[in-house]
């Protein structure tokens, strides 16, 4: 055994060792070392808001206020013509996916240096990456649905950072639902500008799992709000194959009276 | 009328517990009406995003209509008693659905009640406990 990886075995003990007598993780230690148990997230998670014995309960949203953008964001994404779920586009971003669904569940994968996070609905996959790397650079980062995240875990909270999200609404038909709302409801959108904190914490000895979302998203709101969603484990459900492409029969298949569901030929995407 | 002799309205302003948080918006049915129909299954498409029953129904003219009705997609549906299997071609069954504003032949299901005497819910939610079809002929 060589001197450096001598060195790098004992180092490796101290460090586990540390880890497992203390509370918090350091940030370098939490990527190479086996994760402790009130520090792993993995698992398959259902949201728990209809449940009235659940001890927790999510925030609901209040109205936040939007700027005159936002205000004509609303309206874009209130017309069902421009309905993403109907063209099987996963509107909603990250913070529509982490909306605490009852009916999707989520299922986290945490590894060393990153962490995968597998959405039943629209079959996404999100990547947070917890390897100490930052965001690329404005000229260097590429829109997506999902955007570009990174984490680290502040004591038993991973907190994680995301941007470079491809507009869209965070509610409504065919977009996962982050207001709990009907269809009647206002769309909230959120620009290309989103700045989305999430932070996560286990609770109850790792029964449920507390999402709290700051929205920072100046184009649209003219100030950030914030959002707590919850999450039981839920180790009996197993997600299953979401192709929403598969039967589109609302948008594709000629029916007349499902019209209002036709992909958008107008209307200009708000800016 | 035709459609009279084939769909008995029952209890107007019923509450809608189906896919609420569905795919597309539900609009295009009227959630204020829902109708029984009794038929046979000719196709079960358990597809994303969401599945479809194909039943064809007497049109009380010696001829039949093909009604579509809509559920809610295979992971709402698998946790609420469905699979795959559960409706198959030649299937007798009667359902209560809410109808198309613009009275074409298709619905949002409501509940189905098969030949077994099961009944079972759209899928994001549990069947209703009263209203449903009662177990087909």
């Amino acid at each position: 055994m060589s001197a450096l990886r001598k060195t790098r075995c004992a180092l490796a003990a101290l460090l586990a060792a540390a880890a497992f007598a203390g509370g918090a993780v350091p940030k370098a230690l939490a990527q190479s070392q086996p994760t402790p148990a009130n520090l792993d997230i993995t698992g398959v998670w259902i949201g728990i808001r209809d449940d009235p014995k659940a001890p927790y309960k999510n925030t609901p949203l209040k109205d936040p206020p939007l700027t005159a953008a936002g205000l004509k964001a609303s309206a874009y994404w209130n017309e069902p013509r421009n309905n993403l779920g109907a063209r099987c586009l996963p509107g909603g971003g990250p913070a529509g996916q982490m909306n605490g669904s009852t009916f999707f569940p989520i299922e986290t994968i945490q590894k060393n240096g990153q962490i995968t996070i597998l959405y039943e609905l629209m079959q996404q996959v999100r990547r947070v990456f917890t390897d100490g790397r930052g965001h690329p650079p404005a000229n260097e980062l590429d829109e997506s649905w999902m955007g570009h995240s990174i984490g680290h875990w502040e004591g038993d909270t991973l907190v994680v950072d995301t941007i470079g999200m491809h507009q869209g609404p965070l509610n409504g038909s065919g977009a996962a639902v982050i207001a709990q709302s009907g269809d009647s409801d206002p769309r909230w959108p959120y620009s290309n500008k989103l700045h989305l904190t999430e932070r996560l914490r286990m609770l109850d000895g790792g029964k449920y799992l507390e999402t709290t979302m700051t929205l920072d998203d100046p184009a649209m709101y003219t100030r950030p709000f914030t959002l707590k969603r919850y999450w039981r484990r839920a180790p009996e459900l197993t997600p299953i194959e979401y192709v929403c492409a598969e039967n589109q029969r609302s948008a594709d298949e000629g029916y007349a009276h499902l019209v209002e569901e036709k992909p958008a030929a107008a209307g200009t995407k708000p800016k | 009328m035709l459609r009279r002799s084939l769909v008995i309205a029952i209890a107007a302003g019923a509450t809608f517990a189906g896919p609420a948080l569905a795919h597309h918006s539900f609009a295009m049915f009227d959630r204020t009406k829902s109708v029984m129909i009794e038929g046979t299954v000719r196709e079960f498409q358990w597809t994303n995003p969401h599945s479809w029953i194909q039943v064809v129904v007497p049109n009380g003219k010696g001829g039949t209509a093909e009604w579509s009705i809509e559920c809610g997609s295979p992971n709402m549906m698998s946790r609420q008693g469905w699979n795959s299997h559960v409706l198959n071609p030649g299937d007798k069954v009667g359902l209560v659905m809410h109808p198309m504003r613009d009275g074409s032949p298709a619905g949002s299901l409501v509940s189905v009640t098969l030949k077994d005497g099961r009944v079972l819910g759209p899928g994001g939610a549990p069947a209703p406990t009263t209203g449903n079809a009662p177990p087909p002929k």
